[in-house]
């Protein structure tokens, strides 16, 4: 007589979201969540608790304990500061498979850390600075020569990006910066035509996407206005972003370059982006099916 | 044995450290962080100054605020790849940047803290005043700053308090509150002095007007760990009742020095030439 069958264990995936979280792409997740797992839950960050208490960290939204699932998938930008650093770590410590670390989190908010990590990695990237007065941000801007890229280290998503052509823009930048006490790091300026790749990483696979700025801008952020299509990645590039991921201790993220004649490669990193948008407009539900089926591949290691 | 005083500005405290400093025999350089620029490219990072040659520094000495921490990490994490020691440890400003954090990692390892609960908005802890035992400390965080800290006595007060929050916070963190004396520990390396202040009902009393004791064994034990755990050489620890409120960097050199009678500028300099093998 066959034995009693053992019953599979429900398979449960908790998001947790930005206080800022983009509706439509919380909603793709859950759909395509729901199709893999018996169970997916979305938190937003700001309504979880934390709860320290005699050597145990505790985590509820609501009255759900999100200490109790299989996989986490945290998509936090830096408005989360205060919320996401510890939701990190104690998920790093959790017996919870989670996709991203407190290290990428913070590496990857500050855009000089960013820089800083891959240098000797053997990963193609440009002159870059860091500092704290305005008139060492001036001596350094003239070491690289103009155009230089100025970038305020607590901005976000391109918006504290400037391009400086000449030493009078300068100038004016510097006071307005000063005057809010920013940490400013200065970039030598790559030409790229308003053209960059976004390298997609979940675990060892890496989707492309070429990205066009809108008009003259020379961001090419999608959120300000550009479109994107996906093309195939190349053995290099693959190399280079698998590297960056791995490095952060990071399975899935977005890894942006730009194209350029500087490099032997022909590209150079500029960014990494802890919580990659999917380009639905462009790319449908493709990057979001691959994360979820990504993240049900690890329910046997979580 | 070459040390850089790295601050951003020129204070008695600083001045008093590098004489201690020349008196052990280090040959003392001092520099204001303004003037030091960090720069990364394929394969290296380096330290830029005009004046100083950072192939030849052994050692750091940082006084820095928490508030430029997005400077301070780097520049950290560049000091442990040169082999510069510096009494503060990569991750450690950041870790201390954010309470919430910093509760997270000294209950994970072990170092006795009161019941803390962080929350995220308002509304959420509106929904769970009942939750605590009352009194309870309060404190709101925006823009990456403490805005508000408050003794609350019961849950109706903590529900109106959360309910008159205009602005988005970053959260808040909710610690039960124990009551007694605040015990102020300047950890310098397993040396730990302490300053007692007692509990004027609201807040606690003046370090200045506070009195030197010593702390028991486990307490002082307690000091040391939370200060490491928090990536510290030399830190001021909180206690009350035993349990660490909080960690930050640095020592209020010039009150501990009065309060105990021995050169806390001295203290530092011997820990310094013991921790790097100086004679």
């Amino acid at each position: 007589m066959a034995g009693k069958k053992k019953k599979k264990p429900k398979t449960k995936l908790l998001i947790i979201g930005s206080k800022k979280y983009k509706k439509s792409t919380v909603k793709m997740l859950l759909e395509e969540g729901r199709k893999k797992f018996d169970s997916v839950v979305f938190a937003p960050v700001h309504k979880i608790r934390i709860i320290e208490e005699k050597g145990e960290s505790k985590l509820y939204y609501k009255e759900k304990n999100l200490k109790n699932f299989d996989i986490v998938y945290p998509r936090l930008s830096s408005l989360d500061f205060f919320m996401a650093e510890p939701i990190l770590q104690i998920l790093s410590k959790s017996k919870a498979y989670c996709p991203v670390s407190l290290k990428g989190f913070q590496v990857s908010n500050n855009k000089y850390l960013t820089i800083k990590s891959l240098t000797g990695k053997n990963v193609p990237i440009t002159l870059t600075s860091l500092s704290i007065s305005p008139k060492v941000v001036k001596q350094t801007v003239e070491s690289f020569g103009f155009p230089v890229v100025l970038k305020l280290i607590s901005g976000f998503a391109g918006k504290g990006v400037m391009l400086v052509n000449r030493e009078q823009e300068l100038q004016a930048i510097l006071d307005t910066v000063h005057l809010f006490e920013h940490v400013v790091s200065a970039q030598k300026f790559i030409e790229s035509k308003g053209t960059d790749l976004r390298c997609y990483v979940t675990g060892n696979k890496v989707i492309t996407v070429e990205r066009k700025s809108a008009g003259d801008d020379f961001r090419a952020n999608i959120s300000r206005g550009g479109s994107a299509k996906q093309i195939k990645t190349s053995p290099e590039l693959e190399k280079i972003a698998l590297t960056v991921s791995k490095s952060l201790n990071m399975d899935i993220c977005a890894v942006d370059f730009i194209k350029t004649s500087e490099t032997k490669e022909g590209f150079i990193v500029i960014e990494i982006n802890f919580v990659p948008g999917p380009f639905r407009k462009f790319l449908g539900n493709k990057i979001v099916k691959d994360w979820i089926n990504f993240l049900h591949s690890k329910i046997e290691t979580a | 044995m070459n040390l850089l005083l790295l601050r951003v500005e020129k204070t008695r405290t600083q001045i008093e450290l590098q004489k201690s400093f020349e008196k052990k025999g280090f040959n003392v350089k001092t520099l204001n962080l303004k003037k030091l620029s960090l720069l990364s490219d394929r394969k290296k990072t380096e330290l830029k100054n005009g004046d100083i040659n950072f192939d030849k520094i052994n050692a750091v000495y940082l006084r820095a605020p928490l508030q430029i921490n997005s400077f301070v990490e780097p520049l950290l994490d560049i000091f442990k790849e040169k082999k510069i020691y510096c009494q503060y440890k990569p991750n450690s400003y950041y870790n201390s940047s954010n309470e919430a954090l910093q509760f997270n990692a000294l209950n994970l390892n072990g170092i006795k803290i009161a019941k803390v609960v962080t929350f995220g908005d308002s509304n959420t802890i509106q929904s769970h005043v009942n939750k605590f035992e009352y009194p309870v400390l309060f404190k709101s965080f925006r823009k990456q700053q403490k805005s508000q800290t408050i003794l609350v006595e019961s849950a109706r007060s903590l529900k109106s308090i959360a309910k008159s929050i205009r602005f988005n916070i970053d959260g808040a963190v909710i610690r039960e509150f124990v009551e007694g004396p605040v015990e102020d520990c300047a950890v310098i390396g397993d040396k730990v002095f302490t300053i007692r202040r007692k509990w004027l009902g609201d807040e606690p009393q003046k370090l200045s007007k506070g009195k030197l004791v010593k702390l028991s064994k486990t307490e002082k034990e307690t000091a040391v760990k939370a200060a490491q755990v928090c990536g510290f050489d030399i830190a001021t620890v909180k206690l009350a009742q035993g349990n660490v409120s909080k960690v930050r960097p640095g020592i209020s050199y010039l009150t501990f020095s009065k309060k105990s009678g021995d050169s806390m500028f001295d203290e530092v300099a011997d820990f310094y030439s013991k921790k790097l093998n100086f004679k």
